[in-house]
């Protein structure tokens, strides 16, 4: 048996992946001792030798000015003669071959390029029925695509109207508001205009509010599910609503939870609101004057939605969104669950807006706005000092 | 090149008279301009710190005038107003900068701290200036101008590491540079033996620097040394270390003297401006002070009349 | 060194036959001996010594063997090379070139890899330069020390290997050069034709240009178009070469190789979102290394600097918007 040691490129500096071979000063197999320099190599910056790392028969494997990367192999000692092919057949089989991790490639798992990618899900394309033509496809495509086939890419809905009036026409829906703050006093002024609605109770963390009276309305106790739900069970109260606006993240919580115990939720709603045909709510929302639900808006449940929004036709709403006054969408809009709107906001027809973003006010949106997303507008004024003394 | 009013003559006979004559009116000019100096920094007219050289007189005087003035550089810290008058003579330019007005030598610019003319700069972070003094020993060693530079040291700067780095670098390479220690025995506050352990004057040696401790109360004494060692250093291109003993007449800054009326008096039997009046005659003093006292009282008038400098005086970028 | 008998040249260990930890030095001990000294592990006065040298005339050039010791030398950077020019009233000159290597990728570890740029990064009257592959770096150390200014040169060390890219197209890469106030270049490149328009404007500096030629040759075929702006001078900062670069461009990403943490990155977004004032489409997303030590093990240390990965990723988080 043979025996072959290989003679890689060493690392002689942090700082070089490689060298380059000036010179081999052994031929092809001439027999060499342990410590003789076989060549010399360069780096960028130095030139060493490389020693012999046994003694034996020498085969250079690689050519003078060729740059090897170290630890890849430029020659062989053998213990016997043997020919450069027997040589390279040996190493061949020392040599396990190594799995190399086919580094990932990032973007090239899809047929479409990244734009034709971002553009494809801002129209609803699904990639897959995109015509193949063997290449990538292309932003250029997937537009001329779109415009092939001309459909719209939102089904119109016709179902009915589904707020839930559980109650028969007459009877009062008795209301416990849960959260005793502003929002409270907000709810309160709504349902001293809907005669088919009564707040019974207010429900507080505030100790300090405890049996105090907001319009007239007692602050009983905290917001503690159990006791909901007993009061709910005594029939107390006939739906819940929650006043907290600010807060996203305890209002959906609190709903989540009261729902999941059986706690109804009731959609308050000023009687000024303008709602369109075919406008679908779920329960628990709140929506204040003067604000327009265009024709097939779909809402979700627990949202609050300020004075003088305009929620316009087709737009879909998820849950626990919370809009500051003045919101005005245009036709078609999404909304994930949990978006805050700050007030002013204006925002481009078929827009989606992401789960849990936060759009800051005054901002105009005119394209998609991703889950999480921070939107702040610029808000550019000049304050002038004021001439009076 | 610095033409100076009050530089030592080289007329042989009258020398050291003359000399006597120039170290006084140095000396008193320094004195002078700092008492000057706490006064208007009392009335409010100074503001930051002023480290007056009180006490310091001999030794300022004795080294600057050992040096020529045509090449030689000195580096200095926070405490040389002494040095740069003994340099120079520029007392309208030392008050209008200490004053913050741009008929200050700096423009008002650097301050009590920070000033800077011909070959002379100063600078007020502690041990900073020691590397800088021996890269421009460097310099002129390379370029071959014979001069040599001096830098004084402060004892509290002896405690930065900076400082050895230097006298390893100014020995290996053999520069031109003279260490000039000022040891009053107090760093602001803090007397030398809460410092340092050990002595300070041995401490340039074990870089193989030749060393030499001296008193500082008697400016012939310390001109004379002083010239024998920039003589050295300038001939043999090799550092030297020269201690100074001296005393600190005034607090540090201002309002800040901790030590005690005892200790202080006792600092006084040392000033150095008693012993060199009692060597000259009483008629030549008054002469000399009087006309002195009118040189600082006009321009400390000019400062006052001064402008401060504008933003447009400053570089930036 | 040829030109000028004042260039003198001071570091650790830069003598032949070693000639510097990096090379960058060899072979000029032997060709200047009387203009090359070798010091001793002594920062702040090698620092020291070339603000002397320089106060007195002499154009110094000092290598710090790693960025990293730099922080040895700070009482000289802050409180001496950056005065001298400034607290004398007067017009000197204080023409000073420290320069050294910066950076990871080698596992050097957390004290031998660092970019502390940004601790010296805003001083008056102190320039810091780094130069990418894709300008001569030598040139622009010559008209360093040919300048007036005491200068922080930072030299990449994963540059050391790479060849110059200063030709005008390079595949899908177009470079372009302009000159700032102090006549520094300011690379821009870009990956499209000349008549599309930037979807994405990139801000980088320094070592960071090695990642960039792959990953924009990578975004053309994603149809994603770039304009990237390299200046080599970070402070004073040529803002209005790059404001004018990213102009009318929505999207922006700034990239360095320190941590972005109060460092040139918030400097230069800073100063874009004052240009660009209602202009943008999304915040300017800033990547760099992570808030940590750079760790000595490379797999890890590959992911806490800026990696072609981590600069892809960015660009297609930017382009979601």
């Amino acid at each position: 048996m043979v025996k072959v040691l290989p003679v890689k490129m060493p690392k002689v500096s942090p700082n070089d992946d490689n060298g380059t071979i000036v010179e081999w000063l052994r031929a092809t197999s001439e027999e060499v001792n342990k410590g003789e320099i076989l060549c010399i190599v360069e780096t960028t910056k130095s030139i060493f030798e490389i020693e012999s790392p046994s003694g034996g028969y020498f085969f250079p494997l690689s050519s003078v000015g060729e740059a090897v990367d170290v630890g890849v192999t430029i020659g062989a000692i053998t213990d016997t003669q043997v020919t450069q092919e027997e040589v390279i057949h040996l190493l061949e089989q020392e040599e396990q071959p190594q799995e190399i991790a086919a580094p990932v490639p990032v973007t090239n798992e899809s047929t479409l390029t990244i734009k034709a990618q971002l553009l494809a899900k801002r129209l609803g394309i699904n990639p897959a029925e995109l015509p193949q033509n063997g290449q990538r496809i292309t932003e250029e495509d997937v537009k001329k695509y779109a415009e092939s086939r001309n459909t719209s890419l939102h089904s119109d809905r016709l179902e009915m109207d589904t707020v839930r009036d559980r109650y028969p026409e007459g009877k009062i829906q008795r209301i416990l508001i849960i959260g005793g703050g502003d929002g409270a006093v907000q709810l309160l002024d709504v349902l001293a205009k809907t005669p088919e609605q009564q707040a019974v109770a207010i429900l507080d963390d505030n100790p300090e509010l405890r049996g105090k009276k907001v319009n007239g309305v007692p602050v009983t106790g905290g917001i503690d599910v159990e006791q909901i739900v007993a009061l709910y069970e005594q029939d107390e109260f006939d739906a819940a609503i929650i006043s907290i606006s600010t807060i996203i993240k305890l209002r959906a919580e609190i709903f989540e939870k009261l729902k999941s115990r059986g706690i109804p939720f009731a959609n308050i709603i000023h009687p000024s609101v303008v709602k369109g045909f075919n406008v679908k709510m779920g329960e628990g929302n709140v929506i204040m004057a003067f604000t327009h639900l265009g024709a097939c808006a779909s809402l979700g449940d627990n949202n609050f939605i300020s004075a003088y929004c305009s929620i316009e036709h087709h737009n879909e709403m998820g849950n626990h969104c919370s809009f500051g006054p003045g919101v005005v969408t245009s036709s078609r809009v999404i909304f994930g669950d949990q978006v805050r709107c700050g007030t002013g906001i204006f925002i481009e027809p078929k827009i989606h807006i992401g789960a849990k973003a936060v759009i800051g006010s005054g901002c105009i949106i005119w394209q998609n706005v991703p889950d999480g997303a921070i939107l702040k507008s610029k808000l550019n004024y000049v304050e002038r000092a004021s001439n009076k003394k | 090149m610095l033409t100076l009013v009050n530089s030592p003559s080289p007329d042989q006979q009258n020398m050291a008279r003359d000399l006597t004559e120039v170290f006084y009116r140095q000396m008193y000019t320094i004195r002078k301009v700092e008492q000057n100096l706490l006064d208007l920094f009392a009335q409010g007219y100074i503001t930051g710190t002023v480290h007056t050289s009180m006490g310091q007189e001999a030794c300022d005087v004795g080294v600057v005038n050992s040096l020529d003035r045509s090449k030689d550089i000195i580096f200095s810290n926070h405490r040389a107003h002494g040095q740069f008058l003994a340099y120079c003579d520029d007392v309208e330019g030392l008050i209008g900068e200490i004053m913050g007005k741009e008929t200050g030598v700096c423009l008002g610019i650097g301050g009590s701290q920070h000033i800077h003319r011909e070959n002379m700069y100063t600078n007020g972070v502690q041990g900073g200036i020691v590397p800088n003094a021996v890269g421009a020993a460097l310099a002129e060693k390379i370029k071959g101008t014979g001069a040599i530079t001096v830098v004084f040291l402060g004892d509290g700067t002896m405690g930065e590491g900076v400082v050895y780095e230097s006298f390893n670098i100014a020995s290996l390479w053999s520069l031109p540079v003279l260490f000039l220690l000022i040891d009053n025995g107090i760093a602001q506050s803090t007397p030398k033996h809460l410092e340092h352990a050990g002595e300070l004057e041995t401490r340039a040696m074990t870089f193989a620097i030749d060393s030499a401790s001296i008193e500082a109360d008697d400016v012939n004494k310390v001109y004379s040394t002083a010239c024998e060692v920039v003589n050295k250093v300038r001939e043999h291109s090799r550092p030297f270390f020269l201690h100074v003993k001296a005393a600190r007449l005034g607090p540090h800054s201002k309002g800040d003297d901790t030590r005690s009326k005892e200790e202080i008096e006792s600092l006084k039997q040392k000033d150095p401006l008693l012993k060199i009046s009692e060597s000259l005659p009483v008629g030549l003093r008054m002469e000399i002070e009087q006309k002195i006292d009118v040189r600082i009282q006009t321009a400390v008038e000019k400062a006052m009349l001064a402008s401060h400098p504008g933003l447009e005086q400053l570089r930036r970028v | 060194m040829e030109k000028d008998p004042n260039a003198i040249l001071l570091g650790e260990d830069i003598l032949d036959p070693y000639g510097g930890a990096f090379k960058v030095t060899k072979g000029l001990s032997t060709k200047f001996p009387q203009r090359v000294f070798t010091t001793p592990i002594s920062e702040a006065s090698i620092a020291g010594l070339t603000v002397g040298m320089a106060l007195r005339g002499m154009r110094p050039i000092a290598e710090f063997m790693f960025g990293d010791f730099i922080t040895l030398a700070a009482d000289q950077i802050v409180n001496h090379a950056a005065k001298y020019m400034g607290m004398y009233g007067d017009q000197m000159k204080l023409p000073m070139v420290l320069r050294t290597p910066v950076g990871g990728g080698r596992g050097y570890g957390p004290t031998h890899s660092q970019s502390l740029e940004k601790m010296f990064l805003g001083l008056p009257m102190f320039h810091i330069l780094a130069p990418s592959h894709f300008v001569h770096p030598g040139e622009i150390l010559v008209q360093a020390i040919s300048g007036s200014y005491p200068t922080l040169f930072l030299e990449n060390k994963l540059l050391y290997p790479e060849v110059l890219k200063l030709e005008q197209h390079s595949g899908v890469i177009n470079r372009t050069v302009h000159f700032d106030e102090h006549n520094y270049p300011v690379v821009v490149l870009s990956n499209f034709p000349d008549k599309r328009k930037a979807d994405i404007a990139i801000v980088a500096y320094g070592g960071i240009s090695r990642l960039l030629g792959p990953v924009l040759n990578q975004l053309a075929q994603e149809e994603i178009w770039i304009t990237a702006c390299l200046p080599v001078s970070l402070s004073p900062l040529p803002i209005k070469h790059i404001q004018a670069t990213t102009e009318g461009i929505k999207k922006i990403l700034v990239i360095e190789e320190a941590s972005p943490a109060f460092g040139w990155g918030s400097e230069v977004s800073a100063a874009l979102y004052d240009a660009h004032a209602g202009q943008l489409d999304g915040p300017i997303l800033r990547i760099g290394a992570a808030n940590s030590v750079i760790p000595a093990s490379k797999p890890l240390e590959e992911k806490v600097i800026v990696s072609e990965e981590k600069i892809l990723s960015a660009v297609f988080e930017v382009m979601a918007w």
